[in-house]
């Protein structure tokens, strides 16, 4: 990274860079403060909705002056990229580039998937649902908890970030991504273990691997969490794949996604023409009706990317 | 009048001269100039020169804890303050108190406040008389 570089970071703890170098926003205050702005990055926050951020209820007696003190410390620590914090007559805001914020490049990678789901390209949406969800890089405002505006914006990054885990997984798994799914699905769960969207995937991914065994114990994990916490069994969309798998019927499903997938393989001779490869080498198309849908899609794709396929394989 | 300060990074002091009637506002107002100071806090060591004020307003405690929130203040802090006699003593006990319950060390002297400091008397004296000059 360029020295000359400016970035901050609000999905995980609350920092501001230039190049390598970490600037010192050591009082809460002060990060507080600054999340509140990163939040509303470009956008003009009032002094008093700062101010009730910060406070609350609990505002100090002379807010005005607690907040210009506030403002001074975070410009100070700013340092040379303190011109990013503009004060317009009204209240505050935080100037900043696109790429400069963790937040903003997220949510460019989230409309990029969900432009590609639009066109049916599942493994570049797949992929950049991905590159959103690698923007976090820890539990967001963790260490803000005790200042007003947390909980509301907290609960949102966090929303937000299941949300485009959700649409990766779900892209993944309509073009038979399911390992890259179970790469990574344990230690989501780990933390909401009763999201059922999240179970649903794991479900199907493990289908998808020859795991079926795997995949209703984990029907029986959430249906025992969901009634031991809460008294409710599974949601109906969950009871359904349940049943889809111990009838297994789920292979349709595939075969119908891997065709509509068709395309994106052919324009795309990259990643996914790697899972392909991988899909016939790693013996996870051993099943016959996997095996019969691989070859037609093998088929069905254009000389050129079949010869590279082909190249690849029986090099 | 008013309230002026400059902070010394060769001595890790800052100087402060309050003089004549001080409201509430001039001592915000203060507080706020000491956080846009680049060079504050330059160290733990605070001088502060009320020989000549008058009715002053005593700094709202919150909004000091702000300022100090996340520097070296926050574990460490030397306040000498030079006063006028009738300020300690029997004469005024209540204040007296204060200032110790704060942390905060009363003199009459520049010379004792200087060696409580341990900063040289003639340095302390030409921040002292440059504050004065220019407020």
């Amino acid at each position: 990274m360029p020295d000359s570089c400016v970035s901050f970071t609000v999905l995980g703890p609350v920092t501001a860079r230039t190049g390598r170098t970490r600037l010192p926003i050591a009082a809460p205050s002060q990060q507080a403060l600054l999340a509140q702005l990163l939040l509303h990055a470009n956008r003009t926050v009032s002094a008093s909705a700062l101010i009730d951020g910060i406070y609350g209820d609990a505002a100090p007696r002379h807010p005005e002056a607690a907040l210009q003190i506030i403002v001074s410390r975070l410009r100070r620590a700013l340092g040379p990229i303190a011109n990013k914090l503009a004060y317009d007559g009204s209240g505050y805001r935080i100037e900043l580039a696109a790429h400069e914020l963790d937040l903003t490049r997220a949510r460019s990678h989230f409309a990029r998937g969900t432009k590609a789901v639009r066109h049916n390209e599942m493994s570049v949406a797949g992929d950049a649902f991905n590159d959103a969800l690698e923007c976090w890089t820890g539990d967001p405002l963790a260490e803000l908890t005790k200042f007003s505006f947390h909980d509301a914006h907290a609960r949102c990054l966090h929303e937000f970030q299941f949300e485009v885990l959700e649409r990766r997984n779900d892209a993944y798994l309509a073009c038979g991504r399911h390992a890259d799914v179970l790469r990574d699905i344990d230690s989501w769960i780990a933390i909401e273990p009763w999201r059922e969207g999240l179970r649903g995937q794991q479900m199907t991914a493990l289908y998808r691997a020859g795991r079926q065994i795997d995949a209703l114990a984990v029907y029986d994990e959430i249906r025992r969490l969901l009634i031991d916490g809460f008294g409710v069994d599974p949601s109906g969309e969950i009871q359904t794949l349940y049943g889809s798998i111990l009838r297994q019927e789920l292979e349709c499903e595939e075969l119908r996604s891997f065709r509509d997938c068709h395309d994106v393989f052919v324009v795309d001779g990259g990643p996914n023409a790697r899972w392909l490869v991988a899909e016939l080498t790693d013996g996870a198309a051993q099943n016959d009706v996997r095996r019969v849908a691989l070859a037609d899609f093998i088929a069905g794709m254009t000389d050129r990317l079949s010869a590279e396929l082909e190249a690849k394989l029986f090099s | 009048m008013g309230i002026s300060h400059v902070a010394v990074a060769d001595h890790g002091c800052t100087f402060e001269v309050w003089d004549g009637d001080i409201d509430g506002e001039e001592v915000r107002a203060h507080l706020v100039r000491l956080a846009e100071d680049a060079h504050w806090p330059p160290g733990v060591l605070n001088l502060v020169d009320l020989s000549t004020v008058g009715v002053i307003s005593v700094p709202d405690p919150e909004l000091v804890a702000l300022l100090r929130e996340g520097t070296v203040l926050e574990l460490e802090l030397r306040t000498a303050l030079i006063v006028r006699p009738e300020f300690l003593g029997e004469s005024a006990p209540a204040y007296d108190d204060a200032a110790r319950a704060t942390g905060v060390t009363a003199f009459t002297e520049l010379s004792a406040a200087c060696e409580h400091l341990e900063i040289p008397l003639d340095v302390s004296r030409r921040f002292m008389e440059l504050l004065r000059s220019t407020s």
